[in-house]
């Protein structure tokens, strides 16, 4: 016997949904049944092209152990029933580098990390302009409004600090209260950031569809996200229930189940990529599985996404366009890298600039937070030229004969260093306190007459064969008064 | 500070009730205790530009303390006129130890946080002031115990300095 055609599928799916409030009446009346929805019939955790209402059910039991007034009926109205039990999945977390920007790479923000959906473009009432592009993932990927998203991570592995940030969190959201449907963030890209609409290894999307106009058994499912990558899968339900090990209850959810004998759907990273149907149409936004099976895996439906977010998914390319992924593109950023990782090896080639490295890496993590969401840090770091000065002198690490100016916007690094040893010692933990108050004399002295990176390691290179008495001869610039008020007299004006 | 010649003025309307040492006449004399000190510094050339950089800027910092919100909060915050009375009255003699803490605040932060305050209401003149000489005012903070150390310290330094 041939299996039912898709337009057969259909039209049951239609006539079970009409019959849906009744049934769930029926059945709801049942102890532990949380949720009836119209669905594929499971077997083993894997969809099959046969259509069931699933029977949601906090305790699964034999049907030995239960009286007969309590066991679910095989059939309701005429059509089968699938009890399923309601197991706790876990949000999915998860390293190459993309850029332009694509969808199914990996995205953190400092307290998470998972998966750049897609590029969508946000739409009137969006907490960014409308129009403009945005970085789909999930509020439980990127939790914190305001702050910074790194791709593929934030900070990077490099010590250029920045480099990796490739936009801002203006929205995140589990929501909307009362029947939570969505787990997702947006995020304003930063300027000049290039990007593209495609997914890695699958290419150009073209638009978005709602989940409920798939088949569930039938149709089949993809995603592409940073630690299963490419998967697929069949769609189970456009309007299953799932509560996650973090204690969130949603509804109307898609649920998708592995391919017979395949892969697992969604491991952990994976969270915030989109779920797209066999004709490369955004239809959810994956956010948890059932691990470590990596299925059933649970999306929020796109619709919801894009009435919760206010963004829209363009419609772009042709069908099984070329990914653009195969033609990447060279990056300065990757001569920055290069340029950067060499610097870096010197500096650990040098005793103190080791320790200087060391009390970067102790601390960058509180000073990026204390940047980023302290009002009075973050003033004073953009007062003092923060950006620019850092800009500078990362310039210096790629340009042989670059030197960062003397002042940028009437302040000296000195003003800078010294504004910034004040705030974070006042505002910072005790810890990076004490390390302020230990080093900034040593940093303030290291600035003067340094005006680039390598000029600074030089000199503590310098320093180190010649010994501690030898530093105050080593300096350019004199650090006692009579040079300096000298020094002030021939300050050149602002060149940036 | 006053300058030379009001300092002049000053020792001369009161006059020493006994002319042997001139740390013993300032600690009567509020004008000639700064006197006295002006004078010491005068007699090295690191201590004389220190005496020029003061007081081509104290107007404006005294200014900022009394009549900008943010600067006076800072010091009053950080124990600023409690340091400048303990200094006040510890005589200037050059023995007597500079006070390091009061109230739980070193003078290094009260002079750290007044730098901060005072190179972002400041005027472009005493920002670059402050971004040349603030090193070498923190670290004398940080290690002089007494006038005798920061003089010493003024001297040291000027030698270090090359031509």
């Amino acid at each position: 016997m041939s299996a039912p055609s898709r337009e057969h599928m259909l039209r049951q799916m239609r006539a079970m949904e009409a019959i849906l409030p009744q049934v769930q009446a029926e059945l709801e009346r049942f102890p532990n049944v949380e949720a009836v929805t119209v669905g594929a019939k499971e077997r083993a955790q894997v969809a099959t092209p046969q259509l069931a209402f699933q029977v949601y059910v906090t305790v699964k039991k034999p049907p030995s152990e239960l009286a007969q007034e309590d066991r679910i009926p095989e059939t309701v109205l005429g059509f089968p029933t699938d009890v399923i039990l309601i197991q706790e999945a876990s949000p999915t977390e998860d390293d190459d580098k993309y850029r332009p920007l694509l969808g199914g790479t990996q995205l953190q923000q400092s307290a998470g990390e998972g998966t750049l959906g897609i590029i969508a473009i946000a739409t009137a009432g969006s907490a960014a302009p409308a129009g403009d592009p945005v970085i789909l993932t999930n509020s439980h990927v990127a939790p914190t409004n305001g702050k910074l998203v790194g791709q593929p991570k934030s900070p990077c592995d490099c010590w250029c600090c920045a480099c990796c940030d490739v936009g801002r969190i203006v929205d995140t959201q589990i929501g909307p209260a009362g029947a939570v449907t969505v787990d997702g963030a947006i995020a304003t890209l930063n300027e000049g950031m290039r990007y593209s609409h495609e997914i890695v290894e699958i290419g150009a999307v073209r638009g978005s569809v709602s989940a409920t106009t798939l088949v569930p058994g039938t149709d089949r499912v993809k995603k592409r996200g940073r630690t299963t990558e490419l998967t697929h899968g069949i769609l189970s339900s456009a309007g299953a229930g799932t509560r996650r090990g973090d204690g969130v209850t949603f509804v109307n959810q898609i649920r998708v189940t592995s391919l017979p004998g395949g892969p697992p759907f969604q491991l952990g990273g994976d969270s915030g990529a989109v779920l797209l149907d066999s004709q490369d149409r955004v239809i959810g936004l994956m956010h948890a599985a059932v691990l470590p099976a990596g299925t059933p895996a649970f999306a929020s439906r796109i619709e919801d996404v894009m009435a919760l977010l206010n963004v829209r998914i363009p419609v772009m390319g042709t069908p099984g366009a070329v990914p653009l992924s195969t033609a990447a593109t060279p990056s300065a950023a990757a001569e920055r890298h290069a340029a950067l990782a060499a610097l870096g090896q010197r500096l650990h080639a040098i005793e103190a600039a080791g320790a200087w490295w060391e009390l970067v890496e102790r601390h960058r993590d509180e000073v990026r937070d204390l940047v980023q969401a302290h009002r009075g840090v973050s003033l004073a770091w953009h007062r003092y030229q923060g950006p620019a000065f850092l800009s500078h002198y990362m310039k210096t690490a790629t340009e042989a004969e670059y030197q960062v100016p003397e002042e940028i916007g009437g302040m000296a690094p000195q003003n800078l260093l010294v504004g910034m040893a004040a705030v974070l010692e006042q505002h910072g933990s005790p810890e990076l306190a004490a390390d302020i108050r230990e080093h900034y004399l040593d940093a303030l002295q290291l600035s003067r007459g340094c005006r680039r990176i390598d000029h600074a390691l030089d000199r503590l290179e310098r320093e180190r064969r010649a010994g501690p008495a030898a530093r105050s001869h080593e300096e350019p610039a004199p650090p006692g008064p009579p040079g300096g008020v000298r020094r002030t007299s021939h300050r050149e004006p602002a060149r940036a | 500070m006053s300058n030379r010649k009001t300092g002049r003025a000053a020792a001369s309307s009161s006059p020493p009730t006994s002319p042997a040492s001139p740390v013993t006449s300032a600690r009567r004399d509020p004008h000639r205790k700064l006197e006295y000190l002006e004078r010491r510094l005068q007699a090295a050339p690191a201590g004389a530009e220190l005496v020029a950089l003061v007081q081509a800027h104290a107007e404006e910092v005294m200014a900022l303390i009394n009549g900008q919100r943010r600067v006076a909060a800072t010091w009053q915050r950080n124990q600023g006129p409690a340091f400048v009375r303990a200094i006040v009255d510890s005589g200037f003699d050059e023995s007597s130890r500079i006070p390091k803490e009061v109230n739980g605040v070193t003078l290094e932060e009260l002079l750290l946080r007044m730098a901060e305050a005072l190179q972002r209401h400041g005027s472009t003149g005493l920002r670059h002031a402050i971004a040349d000489h603030a090193l070498v005012a923190l670290r004398w903070s940080r290690e002089c115990h007494s006038l005798q150390d920061l003089f010493g310290r003024i001297r040291d330094d000027a030698e270090e300095v090359p031509a």
